[in-house]
């Protein structure tokens, strides 16, 4: 015993470790320095040592926490550990079957092409391009230069060196995957360099493994060619269809490298050939059935290798059809949003944004990222601007401030007691300030929807703030331009324009959180008629807002003005300029109006259903009407203006008491019936004073989506009508359409319920 | 058992060391010591897990990299671990040349090499 004893102090003596040195790096795949370290066996001791212990009695590092070891790996369970063998499986690779059929080689490329998409869509890397063995053979050795990114594959006698079935795997399926992986890779450096959500929209991880980065895209190039020039070539064998089917593949590969190795100067200069990709697709669509799938290719096993803290996940392989789709999409969406580096003014741009993201179903990641680094890549802003100068126009569209505060001469001036200097230093302050709110505005509308509902919340409370510092500086800039007041409402006042022009883009991502509230179906029936009392009040504070604007478009100044003698003559708005301000106003009275149309039939609407209880309000143990009234405030409760109501005012606003339901479905009607007419207005508008010239197709179908939706209330209007005038309302049930009406409108279908089938004898007889 | 230093005071010592754990199917663990217990439960830290390539007869002579790869925070069960040991001098976590853990002359002449 006491020997033993002995032996655990002598052994705690020589226990003696240098300070450890972390090891920082995520992963070594070779070998360090092998005489730096020493090992010692230490099974016994330890064993031992533990077995002293108390039960449940921990030894631990006092920095760490239990809460941390959550996160940890288990170590031989089968759900959390990639390295794990099965029980009878062998650690080495099974051989790589050799295909010797170039129907093979098209079937796999074609299963590359899925595993590719189904990373576009979501999956890792690890569930997808990297469970094929072939691009996991490529890889493992690390290459670093195109001659390195070649198989490893033990010789066969049927693949003799130079032959046409040695070429189709040691130049054409090479070829492509060489292709694919760079593809993969100017992909994830396309995302890394935008905000997107990792894991949430796309995961870019690699494992550590490099996507071929040190490869140049020509090499890949050169190397995509010869293979197209080998088939063409008589030394290979194969029918014409076959050929046509994988070079088709081959030249996409190039084409669709090319187009997402590309750089935003070359886009500006209109270099992009994306038609291309989509001409070869169809022939790859075409030729899809002369494949033969070779699924033994792909095998999870690759995750055993792969530098992962997390557990393994399933293989995600998308069929050959989606996949296509998604690839066809993705290179329609990256061809349209070119369309914005034909800059015609901020509102058509801001469209196009709002209309391309909110299509359904969302453009990919990639394409969402894309657009970002367009918009606002390096800091140029569509490649050739300043943001100011989008900024700038924004203001000028809607707002069309004095000339003054626009003069080219005001930034010339040196002197800090010139009128012009001032002039000039608060607007650098307001470019500077509101340039920084408006890209993250672009940025956000270009995120996944319920990431654009979230942070819209914090956005407005950005905006909010910056209102409140524009009018300060508004009122400073109306003394320095002799702004001439204005009667308005009864009142002396003044523009305000660039407060103006926030508070009105601080309204609409107001309108748009509770209307993504709709879309993405955060509120139950029971709640509609209330969130839509909210829309309606915010659209009608715009469109008081809207009035006011337009009664102060170009506001004049003062004849004795100081800054009348030195006005450059280009700063002056023109007629036409007023006249285009004016339209812009109208153009969104009239979008506001009918929108608020539309809130309102759906107030009514939906009150009088929850009235006649065919919408019911579930039961809340846990909870109040006025609790969740409050967490759907949340967002709006520090906003200045306009303000939260009282629960109390709301919900006496909402319910109506004092009008009949009867009324109130009239009263819906004449909603419904002003609605439908404002959007035949809208709809029979240009694209041009629609500002939609970037979008005009889906513009075009967000309107009639609109105007389906009010047809759709007007419908259930009327049945409702009916089934109260003819007392059947027992009879009814409802359920809510989200999918065939626009999104931020859902219609209740009202219709009579199924009747029990008939029983097999007559009641009357049985009574 | 009377023992003039506690067991606890023991197995603190390992803390924040380097362990090298073998498990029952001859993986290997390297990482950094943060917690145990009575059931030899480890759980490692910045953890690289190596595993042994097997050999073919035409990859002799060749130069091979040991199978490695980083997973971070582990949890290895003590009745999974066939070894346990302590690295002893500073520097990275290595493979020594200990030939009872390789346990073959051309892994540890690749090794070398790399």
């Amino acid at each position: 015993m006491a020997n033993k004893s002995g032996g655990f102090s002598d052994a705690f003596a020589r226990l003696h470790v240098s300070d450890k040195i972390l090891d920082g790096h995520q992963v070594t795949s070779t070998i360090k320095s092998p005489t730096s370290a020493n090992f010692r066996d230490v099974t016994q001791l330890f064993h031992q040592a533990c077995q002293g212990l108390e039960v449940g009695q921990l030894v631990k590092d006092p920095n760490f926490t239990l809460f941390e070891a959550v996160g940890a790996l288990e170590i031989m369970d089968p759900k959390m550990d990639s390295g794990l063998l099965k029980s009878g499986e062998e650690d080495t690779p099974a051989e790589i079957y050799q295909p010797s059929l170039p129907e093979e080689i098209i079937g796999i490329m074609d299963q590359l092409l899925s595993s590719e998409m189904s990373w576009h869509d979501g999956a890792a890397l690890s569930q997808t391009v990297f469970t094929c063995l072939y691009i996991d053979n490529l890889l493992s050795m690390n290459p670093s230069t195109i001659e390195e990114a070649k198989f490893s594959l033990p010789p066969l006698e049927s693949h003799q060196h130079g032959t046409p079935v040695y070429q189709l795997l040691h130049l054409i399926l090479r070829a492509y995957c060489v292709g694919l992986i760079k593809c993969c890779d100017h992909v994830n450096r396309q995302i890394l360099a935008e905000h997107t959500y990792e894991e949430e929209d796309f995961v870019t991880q690699t494992y550590n493994v490099s996507l071929l980065e040190f490869v140049s895209v020509p090499d890949v190039n050169k190397l995509l060619s010869s293979a197209i020039e080998y088939i063409d070539s008589a030394l290979a064998p194969w029918p014409n269809n076959i050929k046509m089917a994988l070079k088709a593949r081959l030249a996409f590969r190039k084409l669709f490298l090319a187009e997402l190795s590309r750089d935003v100067r070359d886009m500006v200069e209109k270099r992009s050939n994306w038609d291309g990709c989509i001409t070869l697709l169809s022939t790859i669509g075409i030729t899809r059935n002369l494949g033969k799938s070779v699924p033994s290719v792909f095998s999870i096993a690759v995750q055993r290798k792969l530098a992962s803290t997390v557990p393994p996940r399933p293989i995600v392989q998308i069929p050959f059809e989606e996949a296509f789709t998604i690839v066809s999409r993705l290179c329609k969406d990256a061809k349209e949003i070119l369309r914005i580096l034909n800059y015609s003014g901020a509102t058509n741009l801001m469209t196009f944004f709002l209309r391309f993201t909110a299509r359904k179903p969302q453009p990919s990641t990639y394409v969402r990222s894309l657009l970002q680094t367009l918009f606002y890549g390096d800091h140029i802003a569509l490649g050739r601007l300043q943001i100011s100068d989008i900024l700038l126009d924004d203001v000028k569209e809607l707002c069309l401030p004095a000339d003054d505060l626009f003069d080219p001469r005001n930034e010339l001036s040196e002197m800090p007691s010139n009128t012009r200097y001032q002039i000039h230093q608060r607007m650098k302050w307001f470019v500077e300030r509101a340039g920084n709110s408006y890209i993250t505005l672009y940025r956000t509308i270009c995120q996944n929807r319920s990431r654009l509902r979230r942070n819209l919340c914090h956005l407005i409370v950005d905006w909010d703030a910056l209102q409140i510092e524009c009018e300060e500086i508004d009122g400073e800039l109306q003394q320095l331009i002799k702004e001439e007041p204005v009667l308005h409402n009864d009142n002396i006042s003044y523009a305000f324009s660039l407060s103006s022009w926030v508070y009105h883009y601080k309204l609409r991502q107001m309108e748009w959180i509770i209307f993504l509230g709709f879309e993405l179906e955060v509120y139950l029936p029971y709640e509609f008629a209330g969130m839509y009392w909210y829309l309606q009040y915010f659209l009608r504070t715009r469109l008081q807002h809207l009035e006011r604007i337009r009664h102060f478009i170009h506001p004049s100044v003062a004849s004795d003005s100081p800054l009348a003698s030195t006005r450059s003559k280009e700063a002056l708005a023109s007629a036409q300029d007023v006249a285009s301000a004016q339209a812009t106003v109208n153009f969104t009275l009239l979008e506001a109006a009918a929108l608020q149309e539309l809130c309102s039939a759906m107030i009514y609407l939906y009150t009088a259903l929850a009235r006649l209880g065919l919408v019911k309000t579930p039961p809340q143990p846990y909870s109040t009407d006025a609790l969740r009234y409050e967490l759907r405030m949340k967002p709006f409760i520090t906003i200045g203006c306009p303000d939260v109501i009282s629960f109390e005012d709301f919900k006496s606003l909402v319910d109506n008491p004092d009008i009949e339901t009867l009324e109130m479905l009239e009263m819906a009607t004449e909603n419904t019936k002003e609605g439908r007419k404002n959007f035949d207005l809208l709809s029979k508008m240009s694209a041009a004073s629609s500002h939609a010239m970037l979008c005009e197709e889906g513009y075009r179908l967000n309107l009639r989506e609109y105007l389906r939706s009010c047809i759709g209330a007007g419908v259930a209007i009327v049945v409702l009508i009916k089934a109260i005038k003819t007392n059947t309302l027992a009879d009814m049930e409802i359920e809510i359409d989200q999918g065939s009406y626009h999104p931020w409108f859902p219609v209740p279908r009202i219709s009579s319920k199924k009747r029990p089938p008939l029983p097999a004898v007559p009641p009357t007889i049985a009574r | 058992m009377d023992l003039s230093v506690a067991p606890s005071a023991l197995l603190q010592a390992f803390i924040a060391k380097t362990l090298r754990v073998t498990t029952k199917d001859t993986r290997m663990f390297v990482g950094e010591l943060k917690c145990t217990d009575r059931e030899s439960n480890l759980i490692l830290s910045q953890t690289h897990e190596y595993r042994l390539p097997k050999f073919k007869p035409e990859d002799v002579g060749r130069k091979l990299d040991l199978t490695s790869r980083f997973l971070g925070l582990v949890v290895v069960m003590g009745v999974d671990i066939s070894k346990i040991e302590l690295e002893e001098s500073g520097g990275g976590i290595g493979f020594v040349g200990s030939s009872s853990v390789a346990g073959n002359s051309s892994l540890e002449a690749t090794a070398m090499e790399a």
